[in-house]
């Protein structure tokens, strides 16, 4: 990240925090002289017709060039398969699942960038099901105040384990999280993934759709 | 931005297509049963049928004896006394049902316990040099038991000769390539055949006819680790922890072609499978292991009773077969290894296929599927 970015991020984040919590002192400064009452000394009323421009003023927290780095834990719970004869049970107990991604900013809003992951979850018959997908990760991020909203879409592939079968095929990932700003380095969120994938099949009773929630807390590191 | 979509789309394609035609794991999982809990628990011993109590009876051991009368598996109300290992059965006039105790940790006091009526249980005398008992197995009429002197340096095979054990077999040296365990005892046309881990297989026709210095040709290659042996129509099978299975008789034995794989050890599981809904139809089940994923038993093809052109089938995989799917079986039974294989022989205990497991208990086959039996 270039020094220019840098200062970019930490201006926009000072605006920020400046639109937020300092026009009052910066007003009350600019009417040191006046008493409770918004009087002068000498009794007379003083109000300025005098506004702030800064809640007008609209510094974005993201740019070109920021990156973030998300490293995330927690419960992977099966929905459903459903194929050609409808909805299947999954057979699958709620597992866990972890994954690391990476983001690139285009533009105050929109990243790309690539994750990687895993998960392991015990099945009824007492087997293990693994899933070890990665893929290219496209994002567009909301913010509002400390709170920033990514949404985002991973596509990519998945290496699918059960017993000693395994199956490597697409994955379709859709995510929304919520994070708090904490300072400018760090922001902690709750994450909810869900997982699609796909197992086709030439003879079609075989064929299933794995439906997967992920949901998982996080720590991003903005940089 | 069209290169960017152009590339999204390649890729989405290239996944699609690496995506056909593998391993279907979702179908395969969504057909998996929950594993009952098993009520014979733990490690039972090979499973016996006798019909000492007036009818056919099934007999495992895990601590105590189990019977089966062939609804449900209940403990049997009179059991000697000791943590019991294993259980037995004679056959024929002599017909009995034998288990062996062990008291204390160390495996060394052991006993051998004799019913006649399914009930009551009396000591089998041993006054050999040859305490420690372990191994027994009914060969048609006569019980054999494996035995080790108080030192554990020479091993032996007794057999019971009317409540009192007597050598058939003595003075097996034993080290490292020469457990001298008995592996198994069967009776073949009025011949008796022992197998003795490291030593060989030994046949004579009668119980103290045998010869420690003349094992069968052809049995006696130590890296075969004999562990499980079993009669078919007229030829005797023997396998091996080595991964050897031999085929022969009392002229001697061989080693079946399509059946020996070192990175397949036998477990020592044996038993002859015959399909209820046509008798002509009959396969050798054999336990084997490899790796995490790959132990349960496979099914070979018998011509007439004996081997024929070996096929060695996953159950569920051809015809006939124990299994009523391949994928059920090997998310169940498959995974697990395995220490004993039997078929009630009685209609009325329904053909009943039974499996021991190391450690998850004993195991059914119903309706075509491998569950523990609750």
């Amino acid at each position: 990240m270039s020094i220019r970015s840098q200062l970019l991020t930490i201006a926009a984040l000072c605006l920020i925090g400046i639109s937020l919590g300092l026009p009052d002192k910066l007003y009350a400064q600019e009417n040191s002289d006046e008493n409770s009452n918004g009087q002068d000394q000498n009794g007379e009323d003083s109000t300025l017709p005098i506004s702030s421009d800064w809640s007008k003023v609209k510094i974005a927290t993201y740019s070109r060039g920021d990156q973030t780095f998300v490293i995330a834990l927690g419960p992977l719970v099966p929905l459903f398969y459903y194929n050609s004869e409808g909805i299947q049970k999954t057979n699958v107990n709620v597992g866990g699942t972890g994954y690391l991604n990476y983001n690139y900013f285009f533009t105050p809003h929109f990243s790309v960038g690539g994750e990687v992951g895993g998960s392991f979850s015990s099945t009824v018959g007492a087997n293990m099901l693994y899933l070890v997908p990665f893929g290219i990760r496209l994002g567009y991020q909301f913010i509002y105040n400390r709170f920033e909203f990514p949404l985002a879409l991973t596509i990519g592939a998945a290496n699918q384990g059960y017993l000693d079968k395994g199956y490597f095929g697409l994955i379709l990932k859709p995510s929304a999280a919520v994070y708090w700003r904490f300072n400018p380095d760090w922001s902690f969120g709750l994450n909810a993934d869900w997982w699609w994938l796909p197992q086709w099949f030439s003879d079609s009773s075989q064929t299933m759709y794995g439906n997967f929630l992920g949901i998982t807390i996080a720590a991003r590191y903005h940089f | 931005m069209k290169h960017s979509l152009m590339y999204t789309l390649i890729l989405l394609l290239s996944l699609a297509a690496l995506s056909c035609d593998q391993t279907p794991l979702f179908y395969s999982i969504s057909k998996e049963t929950p594993p009952k809990d098993p009520i014979v628990s733990g490690a039972p011993s090979r499973i016996v049928e006798s019909n000492v109590s007036g009818s056919a009876r099934l007999y495992v051991a895990n601590g105590k004896v189990w019977v089966y009368e062939g609804n449900s598996w209940t403990r049997m109300e009179n059991q000697p006394n000791g943590y019991i290992r294993e259980v037995a059965a004679t056959t024929a006039t002599t017909s009995a049902l034998y288990a062996l105790t062990v008291d204390g940790t160390d495996s060394l006091d052991t006993k051998l316990w004799k019913s006649l009526d399914g009930t009551s249980w009396t000591a089998v005398a041993n006054e050999t040099d040859y305490p420690t008992l372990g191994g027994i197995f009914g060969a048609g009429d006569t019980l054999f038991v494996g035995a080790t002197d108080k030192n554990g340096s020479k091993a032996a095979v007794l057999y019971d000769d009317s409540g009192t054990l007597k050598s058939a077999l003595s003075d097996i040296g034993i080290r490292d390539e020469v457990p001298g365990t008995l592996a198994g005892a069967v009776q073949m046309g009025g011949t008796y055949y022992l197998a003795i881990t490291g030593m060989g297989i030994y046949t004579a026709a009668t119980a103290n006819g045998f010869n420690i210095d003349t094992p069968i040709s052809g049995s006696t290659d130590r890296t075969y680790n004999l562990n499980g042996l079993i009669a078919l129509s007229t030829e005797v099978v023997a396998v091996g922890s080595g991964g050897y299975m031999l085929r022969g008789d009392s002229n001697g034995f061989s080693e079946v072609s399509g059946a020996c794989d070192t990175s397949y050890p036998y477990t020592g599981a044996l038993a002859v499978w015959t399909d209820p809904d046509n008798a002509s139809n009959k396969l050798l089940l054999v336990g084997r292991r490899n790796g995490t994923y790959t132990n349960g038993y496979w099914e070979i093809p018998l011509s007439s009773g004996n081997l024929g052109t070996i096929s060695l089938n996953v159950p569920g995989s051809s015809s006939p077969t124990t299994a009523g799917d391949k994928d059920t079986y090997q998310q169940a039974l498959g995974q697990k290894v395995l220490t004993a294989l039997y078929q009630a022989q009685d209609s009325e205990l329904g053909g009943i296929l039974l499996a021991s497991t190391l450690r998850d208990g004993l195991w059914a086959c119903r309706g075509g599927v491998w569950n523990a039996e609750e």
